[in-house]
């Protein structure tokens, strides 16, 4: 398995927006060794656990278009220059963090982003049937993603 | 005469969700609202029927930003009502708790959020290209708030280790003393920072306000006092709601204050700044001094900087308790039950965080009222507008709006705390 740090973002606690959060809690059940695994709902603070010798995986939730629970995988290069939006009432969220990797040059090794479509951002909801579903399929990619399984063209929109 | 209505939807660089809308014609404000629409959290009603205990959990949960307000607020409330003191080593453990998250929420709107303004950047992104030794030092300042919060809160972001009485679990002094390089690294990072935004060019504008902050005969207000002004309040806490009254406006979605038969106050670091200046600690007072920051500053661009010097204070404060640090005989001592009324302030990084609870005899909440600091500089901001805008009618529209925006961004808003999110609107005729 390679050295790898997960990183949950969002919020638990407005609905879908947690699916970064409970994927990580799902992943410390299975116990996976030599992977860092991070919740983080404050995204700035991404900038502090970067590693240029660690692989960095982001989860997290992306806005309704009508399909939720699809899964859409990204893969940084190593411009960072990445087509990303924040939907955040905080005015520093995941696209500004990466421009930041980029400013201050802080990076980790690779960067992958898994988003999942979320349907209900309401406070206090669980997650959405839909997303609850997917985010068995998402463990599974990351799975196989560690394992090195994966051909790195795999990592695309599902 | 210039007539003139703007609209902005979206306030950016604020936390949360609101709007300002300003309508001039012939140089007379004829309609201006700053509102909050946010959806509402009923956290007073749901704090009903739970357990006096559960609360300072359940109210940490208001704020992301600023749990440790909602926490300690709640707790002074519940000690003040079942007669608790603690020892000195625990009320040090909760202002260095506190401290932690003054740092981390004023070096990421001092220097992320606010500062862009004053150097005509959009963002801090355009900011951090120019600047990135700036930017650097700003999130490290930010990541040594953070990393206070975990070691004493247990965890970053909603800190679980306070509770009624005390804390769960207390720290060595072996392992307290490992955070002081931290610190130390902190202030001169905080100093470096300070002399650096002093000089920015700040607008030419005062206003008379009323300030209002807790104040301790012994130290720099932050979690217990008195309530004053510099227009001669000096209340206890429980003659809050005496002096202090919200009302429903249709416009917003948050409660707004004023004080009874005066009207707006300002609450935050800079009122804290004017009122407890004497209090700061010898290198936060010289640093202030150095850059020829003494009260009353009258000026709410400058806040900023009074943000700064809290941040170096923060720090210089959090090494003298590190240093004095006495572990506690036990980490909480016993809470003894009864019915009644008790009332909580304390200084969130925003501004003083007013939590009143009535319970049974069984600690059951019977009532809750929380005041959060936006609610409170909610009518302020709209008074600053009401005389910032006459003066800057003749700005062309790009800057006008800018300053407007500003001008709220002076107050450092939480819109999710006050609800309660940020919209600016202006129309021009």
């Amino acid at each position: 398995m390679k050295k790898a740090k997960i990183i949950g973002l969002g919020n638990e606690l407005r609905g879908d927006d947690g699916v970064g959060i409970r994927a990580v809690e799902e992943l410390r059940k299975i116990g996976l060794k030599a992977v860092n695994l991070l919740s983080i709902r404050d995204p700035l603070s991404i900038l502090d656990h970067l590693d240029e010798d660690e692989d960095l995986i982001i989860l997290d939730a992306a806005k309704p278009s009508g399909k939720p629970g699809r899964i859409i995988g990204l893969k940084v290069e190593d411009d960072l220059d990445v087509e990303l939006k924040t939907i955040s009432t905080h005015s520093i969220g995941l696209a500004e963090v990466i421009k930041l990797m980029k400013i201050l040059n802080k990076r980790p090794k690779s960067l992958k982003i898994l988003l999942v479509e979320g349907k209900d951002f309401k406070h206090g909801a669980d997650l959405s049937p839909e997303v609850e579903e997917s985010l068995k399929k998402l463990i599974g990619m990351i799975l196989e993603e560690l394992r090195g399984e994966v051909a790195e063209d795999s990592c695309r929109e599902l | 005469m210039k007539s003139r209505t703007v609209k902005i939807d979206y306030l950016a660089r604020v936390e949360g969700e609101g709007s300002l809308y300003i309508k001039v014609k012939k140089g007379e404000i004829i309609d201006l609202r700053f509102s909050i629409f946010e959806a509402p959290r009923f956290f007073e009603a749901f704090l009903r029927g739970r357990s006096y205990q559960e609360v300072p959990d359940i109210t940490a949960r208001i704020c992301g930003i600023c749990p440790v307000a909602y926490v300690m607020s709640s707790i002074y409330a519940f000690e003040s009502l079942f007669e608790i003191k603690v020892e000195k080593g625990i009320r040090d453990l909760r202002k260095l708790l506190y401290f932690g998250d003054w740092i981390q929420s004023h070096a990421l709107h001092a220097f992320m959020l606010h500062a862009p303004d004053f150097l005509g950047y959009d963002d801090a992104l355009k900011m951090a290209k120019d600047h990135p030794e700036i930017v650097r030092k700003a999130l490290r300042v930010k990541r040594i708030g953070n990393d206070i919060m975990s070691f004493i809160g247990g965890r970053e972001i909603h800190p679980v280790s306070a509770c009624i009485g005390g804390f769960y679990k207390v720290p060595t002094k072996a392992k307290l003393e490992s955070i002081k390089g931290m610190l130390e690294e902190g202030l001169k990072l905080a100093e470096d920072l300070t002399r650096w935004a002093s000089e920015f060019e700040y607008p030419d504008f005062e206003q008379d306000y009323e300030f209002v902050s807790l104040r301790h005969p012994d130290e720099y207000g932050i979690i217990e006092g008195r309530i004053v002004s510099n227009k001669g309040l000096n209340i206890a806490v429980n003659e809050y709601d005496e002096y202090f009254e919200e009302y429903q406006v249709p416009y917003s979605n948050a409660l707004q204050s004023r004080i009874k038969g005066r009207g707006s106050y300002m609450v935050g670091p800079l009122a804290r700044f004017n009122l407890n200046f004497d209090k700061l600690l010898p290198r936060s007072k010289s640093l202030a001094e150095e850059i020829g920051f003494k009260p009353p500053i009258k000026n709410p661009f400058k806040s900023i900087l009074a943000r700064c010097i809290e941040i170096a204070y923060g720090f210089e404060e959090s090494l003298r308790i590190v240093n004095e640090y006495v572990e506690p005989s036990k980490p909480r001592v016993e809470v003894k039950v009864r019915a009644g009324t008790g009332y909580g302030c304390t200084e969130a990084p925003r501004g003083s965080l007013y939590h009143r609870y009535e319970v049974d005899e069984r600690g059951i909440v019977l009532s809750a009222k929380i005041v959060p600091p936006t609610s409170q500089n909610q009518l302020r901001m709209e008074d600053d507008l009401r005389a910032l805008v006459p003066k800057i009618l003749d700005l062309p529209k790009k800057e006008f709006t800018w300053r407007c925006e500003q001008a709220i961004r002076n107050y450092d808003p939480c819109i999710s705390c006050a609800t309660h999110f940020l919209k600016v609107e202006i129309e021009r005729l």
